[in-house]
């Protein structure tokens, strides 16, 4: 005998794990990442706000930027005299932007959902003095990084498997992107000139 | 020992089910992007259908421009959560749909395997296999009543009802 019925699976859906990430977005390279930018800095991200204009909730992050990578800042959406960043409120999937935190930040100038290249993927922290990507895998290449030495360039990313490029202590790191392209120098200078090397030394 | 009779039975009668999916896509292009796509996960003997009286607003476009690497958003307004697809993106709608519908409904990939698996309810462990560890949840809580693991249909009593549901969804 055959019988249909229907389940409310939407109801039993509400207890399930989400993936890990929110939103639906290709994976860039940090080379692309870095071509696609409208603007590269370093910089400190200030206290959150909400903002709404026109109707529309924003979460406002002022940047005190210390290093002009690429691009002007002058062209990022501006808060009280300041570069900001402007993230769409309610928004899934974009990186958590705590205050006082340094990072990379890889930046479209135009005032859309998130800012960032790559929608949520050109947010770069540094932690501990090495350059990491957002989440727990920021917290896992801080950890490690304690164990290596600054001119250890180490790929942090989940895919970057056997792929690890170590200087000689006292050599600068390369400047150039490891053959990984999920992989970065995880020192910030190295990393700074990585990005400008992909950008053909802009 | 009329609980293992009840089982076996079960086990052989070889039951289909069918699963709903709580979605409110909005226009034609949209709703006919989902439907097809939610065909692609059914079978006859589990039937995957849309049910537009609740879940996520599913929506072409946007109020606020969408970033250039985005296939699709998912953001809460006003308490409202939405799945925004981005019609300028770099994925085409029917493979965004099928990502963001992949994680909405918890599947691990998009087919019809991980459909019946996520779908049925009968994976009380959430391990992603429908097994005996998930039959033994369920007759742990044979007879009683109440919210419990097992309760398949949903009528907060754990009975012969809801082993006939397993073994639909059990394979040997």
């Amino acid at each position: 005998m055959k019988r249909a019925r229907t389940l409310l699976a939407a109801l039993a859906l509400g207890a399930a794990p989400l993936l890990a990430e929110a939103t639906t977005a290709p994976t860039l390279p940090l080379t692309q990442q870095a071509r696609k930018a409208t603007v590269i800095v370093r910089a400190t991200l200030g206290t959150p706000t909400r903002v709404t204009e026109e109707g529309v909730t924003w979460v406002v992050s002022p940047l005190t930027v210390s290093e002009v990578v690429a691009g002007d800042p002058a062209t990022l959406p501006q808060r009280e005299g300041q570069p900001a960043l402007y993230v769409l409120a309610g928004l899934e999937g974009v990186p958590e932007l705590r205050a006082g935190q340094e990072g990379f930040f890889l930046l479209y100038a135009g005032r859309m959902d998130s800012p960032f290249v790559g929608f949520s993927q050109g947010f770069y922290p540094i932690v501990n003095g090495k350059v990491t990507r957002p989440g727990p895998a920021a917290e896992t290449a801080a950890t490690s990084s304690t164990a290596t030495t600054p001119e250890t360039t180490t790929p942090t990313a989940p895919a970057a498997t056997g792929t690890t490029t170590t200087g000689t202590a006292g050599t600068p790191p390369p400047a150039t992107l490891p053959a990984d392209p999920n992989a970065f120098p995880t020192d910030p200078a190295a990393f700074r000139d990585a990005l400008r090397a992909a950008r053909g030394g802009q | 020992m009329r609980r293992v009779g009840a089982l076996a039975l079960a086990l052989l009668a070889g039951m289909a089910s069918a699963a709903s999916v709580k979605l409110r896509p909005q226009g034609a292009e949209l709703t006919r992007a989902v439907e097809a796509a939610l065909a692609a996960i059914s079978t006859p003997e589990t039937p995957v259908t849309l049910d537009t009286s609740g879940g996520p607003l599913l929506v072409l476009g946007g109020t606020v421009p969408f970033n250039p690497d985005v296939a699709a958003r998912t953001l809460t307004l006003g308490g409202e959560r939405r799945i925004e697809f981005n019609p300028q993106g770099p994925l085409p709608l029917a493979e965004a749909l099928r990502a963001e519908l992949t994680r909405e409904l918890g599947l691990r990939e998009w087919t019809p395997a991980a459909a019946r698996v996520r779908l049925s309810g009968a994976d009380l462990n959430g391990d992603g296999t429908i097994d005996l560890t998930d039959l033994a949840l369920l007759m742990n809580n044979y007879g009683k009543t109440g919210a419990l693991a097992g309760d398949l249909n949903g009528d907060r009593r754990v009975d012969d009802a809801d082993v006939r549901l397993f073994s639909a969804q059990y394979r040997f």
